[in-house]
């Protein structure tokens, strides 16, 4: 019998709390994209990079993948560079 | 036949009992007020056990990927920094003026401090956060992420949040960027 009481006067109380739930607004501050900062990997130390640690190894990727665009970008100006500059050698030539 | 009076004479209290909340407006939505402690107990310990009871049997791929870090890492910062924080970061207006308060997970929580500690309770931790991530819970503000975004990608998180406690501000910064 006490245990009847107890679950009816628990169910009375759920039933309270349920009136009293909150639906909360999630709009969420938009954040603005920004590139990763690898100028800390240059400084880390290299004795830690010889464990297998996943944390390591995903910032390992993602400066790597920066460095190769990098890479990748300077190598494009110079050719344009040196494009220009053969062209206005010709140019003198004539 | 005792019984069964009692039991009417109840219900009928029951009735009346949660007309007279839903009806009066008694009740106290702000979420500035905290519940009282008999209550806040009793929430608890629902949300506890239901998530507990649900997440059980669910199967936990290995986390300890750099691919899995990162995909979770740029989601993390763009949809759950705001409420739930990140290294180096006290409090955000999500995360002061939510009701229940959403966990920081850029410190060790005292609560599940002790779960962490062998590897069983660490994936017991992990099934509850996929389970939480991906259904949400209820009457707070924490959505439920799965309508959106398949397993792959809250396991991710689940991966990202693991980390979370021991990342830097400055590992933290590379690993959630987007280039
Ligand atoms: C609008 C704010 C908000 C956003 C955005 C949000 N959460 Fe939550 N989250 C909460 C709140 C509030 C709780 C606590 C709910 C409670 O205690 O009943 C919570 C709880 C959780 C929990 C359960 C923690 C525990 O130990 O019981 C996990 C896991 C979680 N959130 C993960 C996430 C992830 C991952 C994201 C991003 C995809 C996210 N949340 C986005 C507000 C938010």
């Amino acid at each position: 019998m006490k245990n009847v009481s107890k679950i009816l006067l628990t169910s009375i109380l759920t039933v309270g709390i349920a009136a009293t739930a909150t639906a909360h607004d999630a709009k969420m501050h938009m954040k603005k994209p920004q590139k990763a900062d690898c100028t800390v990997m240059d400084k880390m130390d290299k004795d830690k990079m010889m464990k297998k640690d996943p944390v390591l190894m995903a910032m390992m990727k993602k400066c790597m993948k920066q460095k190769m665009g990098k890479m990748k970008l300077q190598h494009k100006e110079m050719s344009e560079k040196h494009n220009h500059n053969e062209g206005a050698e010709e140019g003198q030539h004539h | 036949m005792n019984i069964i009076k009692t039991l009417l004479v109840l219900a009928i209290i029951a009735v009346i009992g949660a007309g007279t909340m839903i009806y009066s407006g008694i009740v106290n939505v702000a979420a500035d007020e905290p519940h009282s402690a008999m209550v806040y107990w009793m929430l608890e310990q629902t949300r506890e056990n239901s998530i507990a009871k649900a997440s059980k049997d669910i199967k936990v791929p290995n986390l300890e990927d750099a691919d899995l870090l990162l995909s979770g890492g740029a989601d993390y910062n763009f949809m759950c920094a705001s409420c739930h924080l990140q290294p180096g970061q006290k409090e955000s207006d999500m995360s002061v003026g939510l009701y229940p308060s959403p966990p920081n997970f850029a410190v060790e929580n005292d609560e599940h401090s002790h779960e962490s500690n062998n590897n069983e309770d660490k994936s017991a931790e992990a099934k509850k956060h996929f389970w939480v991530i991906k259904h949400g819970i209820k009457a707070s503000g924490m959505p439920a992420w799965g309508k959106t975004h398949d397993d792959k990608r809250i396991w991710a998180m689940v991966a990202f949040i693991q980390k979370l406690p021991e990342l830097t501000p400055e590992q933290y910064q590379i690993l959630t960027a987007v280039e």
